[in-house]
């Protein structure tokens, strides 16, 4: 009777068990495939292994550096131990006699900036490329200079020139020291040692395009009223410069004329100069309550503002003065990564004229500072006159010089080169970091060409090809901030591991504890005959 | 002599204050580490009886406002409109005073994110600057790695989120998540962030990128009181944090040179009722050194020009002058404008 009930209870315990195992394997065999493809989201392959290598690869710009006449062997050799010591720049720098239509073209120079156009013009000094002329000539240096540099891409100098003279006015026109500083350190403003602090937050950080706005300001145009053509001026002095940069950085021009406000400053008379003296520290404010009416929000690039203020009648003429209490030849300042700031007196009307006054602007005053600021505010480097240097000065041209091109070309190579590191390299954690998050094909398109155009940027530059390197370099740079900046790349959009589980531990647990449950009904099918076996036994 | 020994300890003691506080305003100047200044304002709450929130943020726009930050540079997010309420006895006013002193809506308020437009995706996509490409310049957060930030939030928080619209919420951890985003593409040199709710200070407890200075209103398990009810309105019209901040900052000036650590202490146990909290171990300067201006303001570290570049005339006129009257009349009879129609609608023009 009991064998009877067992071997029913075995049979329908069997049936349980067979049910049991059906339920595990369709759970298993069916679900999890069916859980895991509908909740696989779409992610683009991204490169990160090229990623992670081009990460490694050392970033300096080949210099090629030709040496052109007869020199000693220790000032090449003392030249190029020198030069070595130069983070981020290889200088590579090859030796040549003179031709003789170089000497005979020296011989019969007529003047400095006549000889350099000529002579740049035969001698074809490669873009990115700088070249030293050793001059024999007795009479062709004044009497303590030994170094002149030219406009274009020669500098001249003489047989016993100091090479440390040399080698630090070659490392200046090469790169800005502040800028080079920057993008090897790729560390953050404050902490770049030292003097350098204050100087490194004046430059703009490197953006493809930026706007420049200049802008008149006259507080009072019931008294006078305000003649200059910002147009021609533009067309003059500043067109030429957005011509020559725009391979380099784009720059847009636009010009305006505010009236009726005027900065909130509290000048003194001073009796000494017979004039308003505008103290150095009030400075620091009198940019905050013009800069909403200024139009910066019109779009979404960097903006650069060069203000024209014309003083009110009350304040008329006004002087900045520096710490020591003395004015400023310029009257004029700047603002780090905003722009600048000139005041542009004008004279006082005779008692009894009638309002308005019509007054002419110096435009060339005007174009000349916003020129000063601009340098000042781009990685451009400059040279300054020192013992010994002398630098050709421009005769008829506003346009920056083609070594100072270069040295901004290399300046912002090098600023793009680690900022395109660390987007990327910011993207591929975060996408590690989110693993459901969805890489479009879209993001996935602009990670390879950003990637790509990295490698041949950073290719051509370590071979000093600088204009292609530029070229490159900002298509990369466009490409890897569109990537990381894309509005569907939010962390917020998807789950975190901590609520994943809020979320599938009430779906699955309920439905998966019977099952598991009455597994084990099936492992005690399996374990129970075997004692049974051995009691008939 | 123990006279004489006490007062030279009390005058040795007291002088270097003095001495510090005399220029201290320029020395500490010298040593700013930011080039611009950035506020992000945020009230997240709605209804007529969080008055109050409103009443916050408000307050603290009129601050960062006063001391020089443009409207351009701050981001203002009121998530609800109190002072066009039909049940605001004043309108368009809100008031932080039961003395009405200072209408803090004013006549030149900008808010950026108005009412259902506070939301966490915008709020954190204004952070890490994932908007869509046709977001206006005004709602960006356009900050570079020289900018100092205050990010000013209040509402309705609880043990590790803050409450948003009375819907959804933010967490702890998505807050760390996005000033890491914003640390890693250098969007700033140094934030303040400031949050008055209840259980505040759970809300900076995850944050683990440097720079970052935080203080709440109440500590885990303590609730922010708010400070008075005006009759008039029937609501609660401001917080005790706030009030006694702005107190503090109603006294300070574009050129004051009162530091962060004052500020620090600003609200203590017997007005506030609730523990001030502030975490420091991410900010590697010393409060004492550093300005209030360096976060409330916007003060410039101006270069003056020594020389301009000597260029060629260019072509155009040289010297200033002033004309003849008769000279530019003569230049006016030009050929007379031709009139033409507005466009009805505002069609752009590629420009």
């Amino acid at each position: 009777m009991t064998k009877l009930v067992e071997e029913k209870d075995m049979a329908g315990s069997r049936e349980g068990a067979w049910a049991a195992a059906g339920f595990a394997a369709v759970l298993v065999l069916v679900g999890l495939p069916v859980w895991w493809y509908t909740t696989t989201v779409y992610r683009a392959h991204l490169p990160y292994s090229t990623i992670v290598n081009l990460s490694g690869q050392p970033l300096y710009h080949a210099t090629g550096m030709t040496l052109v006449g007869e020199t000693t062997a220790t000032l090449s050799v003392e030249l190029e131990k020198n030069l070595r010591s130069m983070q981020g720049i290889k200088f590579q720098i090859s030796k040549r006699k003179p031709r003789k239509e170089e000497i005979a073209m020296i011989k019969s120079a007529v003047s400095l900036s006549d000889l350099d156009n000529k002579l740049t013009q035969i001698m074809h000094v490669a873009a990115g490329t700088l070249a030293v002329f050793v001059v024999h000539e007795p009479d062709f240096f004044e009497s303590n200079v030994s170094i002149i540099v030219g406009r274009h891409r020669l500098t001249y100098v003489k047989p016993g020139v100091d090479v440390q003279l040399l080698s630090t006015v070659i490392k200046s026109m090469v790169i800005d020291p502040l800028a080079n500083k920057r993008a090897q350190g790729s560390k953050l403003l404050h902490q770049l040692p030292g003097m350098h602090k204050r100087e490194a937050m004046r430059q703009v950080p490197t953006e493809p395009g930026y706007d420049v706005t200049l802008t008149l300001m006259v507080p009072e145009p019931h008294r006078t009223e305000i003649d200059w053509d910002a147009k021609a001026a533009v067309n003059e002095y500043l067109k030429p410069v957005v011509n020559q940069l725009e391979s380099v950085t784009k720059l847009i021009v636009r010009s305006q004329v505010l009236y009726m406000s005027g900065l909130n400053v509290s000048p003194k008379w001073s009796t000494d100069h017979e004039h308003f003296a505008l103290p150095q520290d009030q400075l620091p404010l009198t940019i905050n309550a013009i800069e909403a009416k200024l139009g910066s929000f019109v779009w979404t690039r960097p903006s650069l503002h060069f203000v024209i203020y014309i003083p009110r009648k009350k304040q008329m003429p006004l002087h900045i003065h520096s710490s020591d209490g003395e004015p400023t030849e310029t009257n004029s300042f700047l603002v780090p990564r905003w722009g600048g700031v000139m005041i542009h007196n004008i004279p006082l009307a005779k008692g009894n004229a009638s309002f308005p006054h019509y007054v002419t602007l110096d435009s060339h005053w005007i174009m000349s500072t916003v020129l000063t600021h601009l340098h000042r505010l781009l990685p451009i480097p400059s040279l300054k006159e020192t013992e010994g240097l002398k630098i050709l000065p421009s005769l008829d041209t506003c346009l920056l010089t083609e070594w100072q091109l270069d040295g901004l070309a290399r300046a912002r190579v090098s600023y793009y080169l680690s900022n395109i590191h660390i987007t990327l390299q910011s993207l591929c954690e975060l996408v590690g970091e989110i693993s459901n998050m969805v890489i479009s094909d879209e993001v996935g398109g602009w990670v390879w060409g950003a990637v790509e155009e990295w490698s041949e940027c950073g290719q051509a530059a370590r071979e000093g090809r600088l204009q292609e390197a530029t070229l490159y370099c900002s298509r990369s740079f466009t490409q890897a901030d569109a990537a990381f900046f894309h509005p569907s790349m939010l962390a917020l959009l998807y789950f975190p591991d901590n609520q994943k589980y809020a979320i599938y531990v009430p779906l699955f647990l309920p439905v998966s504890i019977p099952v598991i449950l009455s597994l084990k009904m099936v492992l005690g099918l399996y374990w129970k005959p075997s004692p049974r076996k051995e009691k008939v036994e | 002599t123990t006279m004489k020994l006490l007062v030279l300890v009390v005058v040795l003691c007291v002088a270097p204050i003095y001495a510090n506080n005399v220029g201290s305003f320029s020395q500490l100047l010298k040593k700013k580490t930011h080039t611009n200044n950035w506020a992000v304002l945020v009230d997240t709450s709605r209804f007529w009886f969080n008055y109050r929130h409103v009443a916050n943020v408000l307050s603290m726009y009129r601050s960062v406002k006063r001391l020089g930050i443009p409207d351009s540079q701050i981001i203002l997010m009121v998530a609800d409109d109190m002072a066009c309420n039909p049940r605001n006895p004043r309108p368009a006013t809100v008031f932080n005073n039961a003395h009405q002193h200072i209408n803090v809506y004013g006549e030149d308020v900008e808010v950026d994110y108005r009412g259902y437009e506070v939301t966490v995706e915008n709020f954190v996509r204004l952070l890490t600057g994932r908007l869509t490409p046709s977001t206006p310049r005004s709602k960006r957060l356009l900050t570079d790695d020289g900018s100092n930030i205050l990010i000013y939030m209040t509402g309705h928080g609880g043990d590790g989120f803050l409450k948003f619209q009375d819907s959804e919420e933010i967490t702890n951890v998505e807050l760390a998540d996005a000033f890491e985003q914003m640390w890693q593409k250098k969007r700033y040199v140094e934030i303040l962030f400031i949050i008055d709710t209840c259980q505040a200070a759970s809300m900076y407890e995850h944050f683990y990128s440097p720079n970052i200075l935080a203080i709440a209103s109440s500590l885990v398990g303590e609730d922010s009181l708010s400070h008075h009810v005006d009759p008039a309105i029937g609501v609660y019209i401001i917080d005790r944090f706030t009030y006694y901040a702005l107190e503090f900052l109603e006294r300070v000036t574009p050129n004051s040179d009162r530091t962060l650590a004052q500020f620090l202490q600003v609200c203590p146990k017997r007005v506030c009722i609730s523990t001030v909290g502030v975490r420091q171990d991410l900010y590697k300067r010393d409060p004492n050194n550093v300005l209030v201006t360096e976060f409330f303001g916007s003060v410039r570290n101006v270069e003056l020009t020594d020389h301009i570049l000597d260029l060629p005339k260019c072509g155009g006129r040289g010297k200033v002058g002033l004309n003849n009257s008769s000279g530019t009349i003569l230049k006016k009879i030009s050929s007379p404008e031709k009139y033409m129609y507005a466009d009805q609608l505002p069609i752009h023009r590629a420009s």
